[in-house]
């Protein structure tokens, strides 16, 4: 490397570090997701997906927030679960809430957000209320307010070939069919996820937050900036307790807490991976949605709750 | 037609060449023991598994193009997204994202974050340790140029007066004396206290790397007692800008999934010799353990004895840990 000054190499390097590691961490979840999808698609008809979905429509955005329970998997594996589940008739609305609550309401979430915040109890529970609550929100509003289709595909063609007759096949033929599907499903998914790691890596080796701190008390502006670090860093929503554990001295607590709510409901990497699935108009108008009423409800929070307590 | 198919043919192969090229360069990663530089200790066996499966799809791809070259292929499937059979600029653009990764994984070599990247980051005073606990970071030095001063807290209490308990006494002290030096108020701080009794009774402390966070938790939650203790610890060597000449930092990453939450944590370094290190250089520190104030604010700091330059350890990243009670403490 000593053709490049070293400041270049440096940087180049800590990109590739950055990005090989969100590319492999993101990984397995992919893969889990994709295989899952190619589970439903074996095993769980439309029927039944339209029976276990209560017909009330805030009974049915209810029961997509507790999904993550049973379903504790973040944004890289859900996307390609939820585009199945599309594809199958489930509506729209409960599955956008099914993707902004399950990354926060599952208990592997709840347990790395209790250990990082041993000493500060508070931001678990406002954390989980909170998405919750917002979850509920933005489901009602794209229940009563989205009224065209918003799939990026039409369902008659995103996985055609089931409908044509196979019954002349051999089991094998069936077999292998499916798994180059699966595949195929892959391949797709890991060209969203790689775009959206490369930009996420080049921010993380390019932007120094240490120099936006002084922004950190602000009642308004934290939350501003804690709502951009969200969006742009694209930590997963199992480890990003940690990372808002570093900044509990230089930034207030509601603030940290527009970070653990916002960001595994929104940020670069996902948005780029609900491309996969929504129309570009839909994405565009579900971010704006997403950070309206997180800091709406956060802000609120912290000046009338966090900050009286303390 | 039988140009088609070879066409067909030859997608499924590029994606049989790219699965079997990520699935090497996992295996690479493992077996060069650096996949830990990029994986949290907690998703690594995920990956390992992932491997495998990318290595199966990659055999099942190139059965296909085989199958599907020779004619004896019944699915001739271009229904679903990405077809393999779209056009050749499309698909090279999402053949071209997927060998991104393995382009740069193989060509340039593996590197352990350091100073450049604390640079970004900013590092973190060893205290606000992932539990929250009272501490300082040195972001905090833009804030608190912009907001008010930071109240005084944690250095109000009175040091002098029992200046005499402080250094490090010969005789291993009562249990009673223990209990009633780390008092803590709930299970965590109690398991916190239980660490500050076990390692308040060494000659010195060695900071380990299973429990590096927790004991400097420990250290840092009940600073009083252990000033003027010696404790040993190792790290690279980083420079704050705004330090004084004989001021260093050594510093740690903490990874948790993977490096896009690494954050830098360090500890404060006095040594009059500081000329001869170098930044990012590995060292073993073995001092005595003080406090100083930086941009106000009061934070530990080691008055070095010997520093000694090592060789990076082979896992040079820390984890925290939730079961800090049960590692050995020599």
């Amino acid at each position: 490397m000593s053709w490049l000054s070293s400041e270049v190499s440096n940087n180049l390097l800590t990109f590739k570090t950055m990005f090989i590691s969100i590319f492999l961490e993101a990984l397995p979840f992919l893969l889990l997701g994709v295989i899952v999808s190619s589970l439903l698609q074996w095993f769980v008809s439309e029927r039944l997906i339209s029976k276990m979905i209560p017909r009330h429509p805030l009974l049915g955005i209810l029961f997509a927030c507790f999904f993550g329970v049973i379903f504790p998997i973040c944004e890289c594996g859900m996307v390609p679960v939820i585009r199945r589940l599309i594809a199958k008739g489930m509506p729209v609305y409960i599955a956008t809430v099914f993707i902004l609550s399950g990354p926060i309401l599952n208990p592997i979430v709840f347990f790395a957000t209790y250990t990082a915040f041993r000493t500060r109890p508070e931001v678990v529970y406002s954390r989980m209320g909170l998405a919750l609550v917002v979850a509920l929100v933005i489901g009602l509003l794209v229940y009563r307010f989205i009224r065209y289709q918003p799939l990026r595909f039409s369902l008659d063609t995103l996985y055609e070939e089931d409908l044509r007759d196979r019954s002349h096949e051999s089991w094998t033929d069936k077999l292998t069919s499916r798994l180059m599907h699966l595949c195929n499903e892959w391949f797709e998914m890991t060209k969203y996820l790689t775009v959206g790691a490369l930009i996420t890596a080049l921010i993380h080796t390019f932007v120094s937050t240490s120099q936006l701190a002084a922004y950190g008390q602000g009642p308004v502006s934290s939350h501003l900036l804690m709502a951009g670090f969200a969006y742009l860093l694209s930590i997963c929503s199992t480890s990003d307790a940690f990372v808002a554990s570093s900044f509990v001295n230089t930034f207030s607590v509601g603030s940290l807490l527009t970070f653990l709510v916002l960001g595994p409901m929104l940020d670069l990497k996902g948005t780029l991976m609900l491309f996969s699935v929504f129309k570009t108009k839909f994405v565009l108008t579900l971010g704006a949605i997403i950070l309206v009423v997180v800091l709406a409800f956060s802000i609120g929070w912290d000046h009338i709750v966090l900050r009286s307590f303390s | 037609m039988r140009e088609q198919r070879s066409i067909t043919a030859l997608h499924h192969l590029v994606r049989a060449i790219l699965l079997l090229g990520l699935s090497i360069l996992i295996a690479y990663l493992v077996e060069t023991n650096n996949l830990q530089l990029y994986i949290g200790v907690r998703i690594r066996p995920l990956v390992k598994i992932s491997a495998l499966i990318v290595y199966a799809l990659a055999v099942i791809q190139g059965f296909i193009a085989y199958r599907i070259y020779r004619g004896s292929a019944v699915m001739d499937c271009d229904c679903c997204e990405p077809a393999p059979t779209k056009s050749w600029p499309k698909a090279g653009f999402l053949y071209g994202m997927i060998a991104l990764p393995l382009l740069l994984g193989f060509l340039l070599p593996d590197t352990v974050l350091g100073g450049s990247f604390v640079d970004k980051k900013g590092i973190v005073f060893t205290s606000s340790i992932p539990y929250g606990s009272a501490g300082y970071s040195s972001q905090q030095a833009a804030a608190a140029e912009v907001a008010d001063p930071p109240e005084e807290a944690v250095s109000g209490k009175e040091t002098l007066s029992d200046s005499s308990e402080i250094s490090p006494e010969k005789e291993a002290p009562s249990d009673e004396s223990l209990d009633e030096r780390f008092q803590a108020d709930d299970d965590f701080t109690r398991d916190l206290a239980e660490l500050a009794k076990r390692i308040y009774v060494l000659p010195v402390i060695e900071v380990k790397p299973e429990i590096y966070m927790e004991i400097l938790s420990a250290i840092v939650s009940f600073k009083e007692p252990f000033l003027g203790k010696e404790m040993e610890i190792s790290g690279f060597v980083y420079r704050e800008p705004d330090l004084e000449e004989n001021q260093w930092v050594i510093g740690r990453i903490a990874v948790q999934c993977c490096t896009a939450d690494a954050t830098p944590y360090g500890v404060l370094m006095e040594f009059d010799g500081t000329s001869q290190l170098k930044e990012d250089a590995w060292v073993k520190v073995k001092g005595t353990l003080g406090q100083t104030k930086y941009h106000g604010n009061p934070i530990i700091q080691l008055e070095a004895a010997e520093v000694e330059v090592i060789e990076r350890p082979d896992n040079p990243y820390i984890y925290p840990n939730f079961d800090f009670l049960n590692v050995d403490i020599p």
